[in-house]
């Protein structure tokens, strides 16, 4: 039985890993047509997305899309750093009032902001982009940002909520006893508590943002392309290996901002 | 200035530009999109301000003018998207339980680790994740390929663009969200109840009946719901890995807003995916309560 | 501009720290005379009323009409049952809860509605609310740091301070390297630091096991003689209340039932309450006429009290098994149960005059076996009696 459980582990890590494993490899194969027959090591597909001399036919790649594709990451990346900010400043604040005051509104803050994380994004996206059209907003990056902000602020109060929570509230009380003022108290005793939560919400947030497609894609009008929709649109235009690569470096993206969560709060431990 | 009136101060200060920003920009485009499903669609897009409950009747049955007609379609594209969405919560559940199981019984360190590679994942791009099976599911895909070689089929299968793809992709997309709540109540079950039932002389399958199961329940429905509720309304999945055929009540409302222009029409598909969205959730509430009371 | 000026006298702190014998530097305790230094009393609370709302909608009075007056250097217990307000009290002193009606005073200047972080107390909390993301030295030394305090000072004030509680050399362990009592005297050293007026502790030993906590009973006490500054220390325990306070104040539903010394209150309680909430109790109805008590089987004692009806306490360890050479009552009775405790035996029996009643002896021969038909004991010089009869 035990046997039986640990092989089902096994398949079952298989069955998580082994599509993004297989991108990974695809993405070193040097055969331009067929992409599951191996034709030896290739790092062309790299050199393509780098804009650098490869030995690859125009027919293999998708024609001219290198500087869309820097432009996806820049406005991928600017939005994403923007929501995190504008997100994890909202979401603490509201995680702290919640916390820390007792009113009678807390408990449905508290209901209220779990909406967002529960609305279906269909809805949520095009709810928000009748709501531009109708005051008369253009479709920006700064109305892909405001989108963004509305359900990734109750993210961030989640998990800044979930640390207070494990927090001893006497520990600001200890401070204000000690003669420290309501934000002498803030500073060296509530931030640095909250911190790896405030740290971790705000990593969610900048995940949740690169990645978000389907809010972005209504809300992001023409010339704002982010990342996720710059591969989406490839991916309509047929399977070209290119993509494998370009796959494979947001991956490694990915993995690489997760790891580093991981770290910072294992370190705060 | 007493004590309490600072405080009371501190915090409508606190609150303000938050409250505000959620207010303008998420409850406001809600109600907007309500408004909207009342409305008549414009003639050429757009819309026109005068109140119609004919966006519901076209969906539900008593629409019949000459612009506005009943069509079944799309409540029977409604419905093959709860049942897809159900399918996919089942498939999830099925998948995830014994793996969450297996993890719970492991020694510490080691499940920290492995909680760490399942939730993965979930910050891994959708589209890679979505673009790895299209590599597998095409015709000259991988799983194909492997068919061929053993033998087992002499040309390749459809796999790609079918209601099997779509749940394949769904239930891949939302594992982490069915594994975590499900790990979550099967770490609290304690072994030595597994032990004690077995002692008392239950078998395996009885005692997994009598006592991991209900002990485990809350998990069960807490992740259905929350795998239900983006499989419901998604439209990704079924862009990528349904192509054209496997038309979900998401890719309805999409077409309504970028290509056939009838957001008010649109606007009331919406409204009945927050429909079920909202059933569900009191549902899951009446539920937690029951189970609350009998404790 | 008075309270900045206030708390800038508090902060500040003089090198000549603290000397290191309890011997040297023990004060004479003040209990009763508070005027007799010509100063201001530590601590003074008048007419304090709390209420809450609860959850329901319900208000619930906290405190109601408490006035106390703390002596110079004098370790003061709140003692009751959970709810009873004594929490609230301590936390309205410390500036965490705002009264409704009411003032205090500390150290003769009124503090009533100042926020906690002007207040020159500091407490010790029950589950010790330590900054486990700082050092224990900065732990001890956040006060002095919030105050401004130079590096040397502060690092000076701190090692005084561990050496005080006994953490000498542990200044730059993280808290969650330390056993819950050493976590204790972070906290202890940390309220200490800035030299409070007063020291609050609620429920500071409540953590820890039963050995420790003794052992910390009879530190806590020696380092408050050692200070000469006022304790107001806050439990539910009666034996740590007795065994450490100079008064005691009981209290029961928002107001301080009595307030005295241990053994005033526990051989002459006031009331009912108190009689029954410290120690064991048997209490007995009598009828008092004309200087006389008389007990429901007709034995009668002196009596001073002024009603003409109250209630006898008769605590189980005054009861004996030889009849003594004063005056006495005597109690018989069958037994129903009987415990052995090591250093004494507990005997419970049913008098078919008096009902069901405890005795505590402290010597015996053999336990009294249960159906065996007893005879107890009590001088009458050892009774006691209450002005209020049980509901």
């Amino acid at each position: 039985m035990k046997r039986l459980l640990s092989l089902y582990g096994i398949a079952f890590f298989a069955f998580v890993y082994a599509p993004i494993l297989l991108v990974v490899l695809f993405s070193f194969n040097a055969n331009p047509i067929n992409m599951m027959i191996w034709d030896g090591f290739t790092l062309d597909w790299y050199r393509l997305i780098f804009g650098m001399e490869t030995s690859v036919t125009e027919s293999s790649t998708y024609i001219d899309t290198t500087p869309q594709l820097y432009s996806a990451v820049r406005v991928s990346f600017t939005v994403a750093l923007t929501t995190t900010a504008i997100s994890t400043v909202f979401g603490t604040i509201l995680a702290l009032a919640v916390a820390r005051y007792r009113f009678r509104l807390a408990g449905l803050y508290r209901a209220l902001l779990m909406v967002p994380m529960i609305m279906p994004d269909i809805v949520l996206g095009i709810a928000l982009l009748i709501f531009f059209i109708t005051i008369g907003m253009n479709l920006s990056m700064g109305t892909i940002i405001i989108g963004h902000c509305t359900f990734l602020i109750s993210y961030v109060f989640v998990t800044v909520s979930t640390r207070l929570a494990q927090l001893d509230l006497s520990v600001e009380e200890a401070s204000a006893d000690l003669g420290a003022s309501p934000f002498q108290t803030f500073r060296k005793v509530t931030l640095p508590s909250i911190a790896p939560g405030v740290m971790g919400g705000g990593l969610l947030a900048f995940i949740i943002s690169m990645d978000d497609l389907v809010i972005t894609y209504f809300i992001a009008g023409t010339g704002n392309t982010t990342l996720p929709i710059h591969i989406w649109g490839m991916l309509r235009r047929g399977i070209k290996p290119e993509i494998n690569a370009i796959a494979t470096l947001l991956l490694l993206f990915s993995i690489a901002v997760a790891a580093l969560g991981l770290y910072l709060r294992s370190r705060q431990k | 200035m007493k004590l309490s009136d600072r405080k009371t101060w501190n915090l409508r200060a606190l609150l303000a530009a938050p409250t505000a920003f959620l207010l303008i920009f998420f409850f406001g485009p809600l109600l907007i999109m309500v408004v909207y499903s009342f409305l008549t669609p414009g003639i050429y897009g757009g819309v026109d301000w005068t109140f119609s409950h004919l966006n519901y009747g076209r969906i539900l049955g008593w629409a019949d003018t000459k612009y506005e007609k009943f069509d079944p379609v799309f409540l029977w594209i409604f419905l093959r998207s709860l049942r897809l969405a159900a399918l996919t919560v089942l498939t999830c559940v099925l998948v995830s339980y014994p793996a969450a199981f297996w993890i719970s019984r492991m020694p510490k360190a080691r499940r920290n680790m492995a909680i760490f590679l399942v939730t993965l994942p979930f910050f891994v791009s959708l589209i890679v994740r979505l673009f790895a099976w299209v590599l597998i599911l095409r015709p000259t895909g991988f799983l194909n390929q492997g068919l061929m070689g053993l033998g087992l089929t002499s040309e390749p299968l459809e796999f790609l663009y079918t209601d099997f793809a779509v749940i394949v992709g769904m239930t891949y997309v939302f594992i982490p969200f069915m594994f975590l709540p499900l790990y979550a109540s099967i770490e609290k079950l304690d072994s030595s109840q597994i032990e004690a039932s077995m002692d008392l002389g239950a078998t395996r399958f009885q005692t997994f009946r009598k006592v991991v199961l209900p002990a485990t329940l809350p998990g069960i429905i807490g992740g259905s719901v929350i795998t239900f509720i983006p499989s419901l309304g998604n439209f990704i999945v079924p862009s990528v890995l349904g192509g054209a055929k496997v038309v979900m009540i998401g890719n309805l409302i999409e077409q309504q807003f970028l290509s056939a222009r009838n957001w008010p029409f649109g606007s009331a598909l919406a409204m009945l995916v927050m429909a079920a969205v909202l059933c569900l959730l009191l549902a899951q509430l009446k539920l937690a309560r029951t189970t609350e009371e009998r404790a | 501009m008075d309270t900045d000026q206030n708390r800038a006298v508090t902060r500040t702190f003089s090198l000549r720290g603290l000397t290191s014998s309890p011997f040297e530097r023990g004060r004479t305790r003040q209990t009763d005379d508070v005027s007799g230094f010509n100063m201001p009393a530590p601590l003074e609370i008048i007419g304090a009323h709390k209420a809450f709302r609860s959850p329901e909608g319900a208000t619930v009075t906290a405190l109601d009409n408490v006035s106390v007056k703390l002596a110079q250097a004098e370790f003061m217990t709140l003692l009751g049952p959970s709810g009873c307000g004594k929490t609230t009290l301590l936390r309205t002193i410390s500036g965490f809860e705002t009264l409704d009606a009411g003032d205090i005073l500390i150290d003769g200047k009124e503090v009533t509605n100042q926020p906690a972080f002007r207040r020159p107390v500091n407490t010790v909390f029950q589950r010790y609310a330590l900054f486990d993301h700082m050092n224990v030295a900065r732990n001890v030394g956040y006060a002095l740091e919030i105050a401004g305090k130079s590096k040397r000072d502060i690092q000076a004030r701190v090692g005084e301070m561990l050496e005080l509680v006994g953490l000498e050399g542990l200044g730059q362990r993280n808290i969650s390297q330390l056993s819950g009592g050493q976590q204790q005297r972070v906290a202890l050293a940390r309220a200490l630091a800035a030299k409070p007026k007063l020291l609050l502790l609620d429920e500071p030993l409540s953590a820890l096991d039963k050995n420790l906590r003794q052992k910390m009973q009879q530190e806590l006490k020696t380092l408050q003689r050692e200070l000469g500054i006022g304790f107001i220390f806050v439990t539910h325990d009666q034996e740590e209340a007795l065994t450490m306070s100079d008064r005691i104040a009981v209290l029961a539903n928002g107001k301080i039932q009595q307030l005295g010394a241990p053994d005033a209150l526990y051989t002459k309680p006031a009331n009912l309450f108190t009689a029954d909430f410290l120690g064991e109790s048997n209490l007995l109805p009598v009828a008092i006429e004309r200087g006389v008590a008389t007990l429901a089987d007709g034995q009668n004692f002196p009596c001073s009290n002024e009603s003409a009806k109250g209630t006898l306490l008769l605590r189980p360890e005054v009861l004996r098994r030889t009849a003594p050479s004063e005056p006495s009552l005597t109690v018989q009775g069958t037994v129903v149960a009987s415990y052995y405790q090591g250093k004494d035996c507990l005997v419970d029996f049913e008098s078919p005059s008096l009902g069901a009643l405890k005795a505590n002896l402290r010597e015996f021969k053999s336990l009294p076996e249960r159906g065996e038909t007893v005879s107890f004991y009590a001088s009458t010089s050892d009774l006691h009696v209450i002005n209020e009869v049980s509901s």
